[in-house]
């Protein structure tokens, strides 16, 4: 529906606009954290979530969630 | 004391003074004593809004500078005898309407008034610092438009450093076919995105488009309907939101409005 896209659209904006960080800076971390997840994990990058709120104390609440298919045998290490 | 009461919202475009005259008008008919305070210096409107733009002979710039007492500068408006207009300047030194010069006149109109409602201007320079500091409410006027909640959101994170002791939101132009399928976020919607209390929801309305304010031959047009519940929440003796999308919803009422166009 056009409404719950714009609702999760202005969620993310407003978010960014608290958080005082760049929507482009969460893509990248997200680049970032899916390559070292996947050196130990076969996992699928659309799983992978990231969200970054900040707290009434001014401190950033970062929560990473990802599902892996897999974990990857050492000998791939 | 009146109540002193600023209606902001960051955005321009919203309909800030709109929404400024039309709860003016629907406090004086419930024969509360309004007066609507022009804040935008340069980019004044409510006097035209208010149609009485002929009738300036002093406006706030000359009481601040001391040609005249608030009281003088006041314009009564013809259809509501206790609605009054203080107007804006076109131009005025910054430096002679300042926050303090500014407080002065609104503390003085409030011993007169019920209601003293300050029309912000849009942005977050000088001129929000000036109308906003002077409040003791705020509502904060925002479309169902990202960029306009977006602003607002900033708007309401700003108005907590002042000394402001309620904070609404009032959700104007919402379009109730829009709302009920779906495709536009409803007033409750947005309440919950800023994470702020809603005292009105208006709908989108041809009169107001047209006209600007509604009239006493048009007080029962659905934006007429919401502005009367909006000043019945301000004044404590209601507490229900328009709910625009009522007309839209249920099987009749969708062959209607499909036959309507």
């Amino acid at each position: 529906m056009q409404k719950d896209e714009t609702i999760i659209r202005l969620k993310r904006v407003l978010l960014s606009d608290k958080i005082n960080m760049p929507n482009g800076l969460l893509n990248l971390l997200k680049k970032d954290v899916y390559s070292l997840l996947s050196c130990y994990f076969e996992l699928d990058y659309d799983t992978l979530k990231i969200t970054v709120d900040s707290n009434t104390k001014g401190e950033y609440d970062i929560m990473i969630t990802a599902k892996a298919e897999r974990v990857k045998s050492p000998k791939f290490f | 004391m009146g109540r002193k009461i600023v209606l902001t919202s960051g955005k321009g475009g919203v309909g800030k003074t709109t929404v400024c005259a039309n709860l003016g008008i629907a406090l004086a008919m419930r024969e509360k004593k309004v007066v609507l305070v022009d804040g935008d210096i340069g980019l004044n409107n409510l006097d035209v809004v208010m149609l009485v733009e002929n009738k300036i002979v002093y406006d706030i710039g000359d009481v601040a500078e001391g040609y005249c007492r608030a009281k003088q500068a006041l314009i009564q408006d013809d259809c509501y005898r206790t609605l009054f207009t203080l107007p804006s300047a076109k131009y005025i030194d910054e430096r002679k309407l300042t926050a303090q010069v500014f407080h002065s006149i609104i503390d003085e109109l409030s011993q007169s008034f019920d209601f003293v409602i300050v029309d912000c201007p849009a942005g977050i320079e000088n001129g929000f610092h000036r109308a906003v500091s002077v409040a003791e409410e705020a509502l904060v006027v925002v479309t169902p438009h990202v960029s306009a909640v977006r602003d607002a959101d900033k708007v309401i994170n700003l108005l907590a450093t002042y000394n402001i002791e309620d904070v609404s939101i009032i959700v104007n132009r919402l379009k109730g076919n829009l709302v009920a399928n779906n495709k536009m976020m409803d007033a409750l919607d947005i309440a919950r995105l800023l994470r702020t209390k809603i005292k009105g929801a208006i709908p989108e309305d041809d009169f107001i488009n047209l006209h600007s304010k509604f009239k006493k031959t048009n007080a029962n047009s659905p934006a007429a309907i919401a502005y009367g519940l909006l000043a019945d929440y301000i004044l404590g003796t209601g507490s229900k939101i328009y709910d625009c999308s009522s007309d839209y919803r249920g099987f009749f009422k969708k062959i209607i409005n499909t036959f309507r166009g």
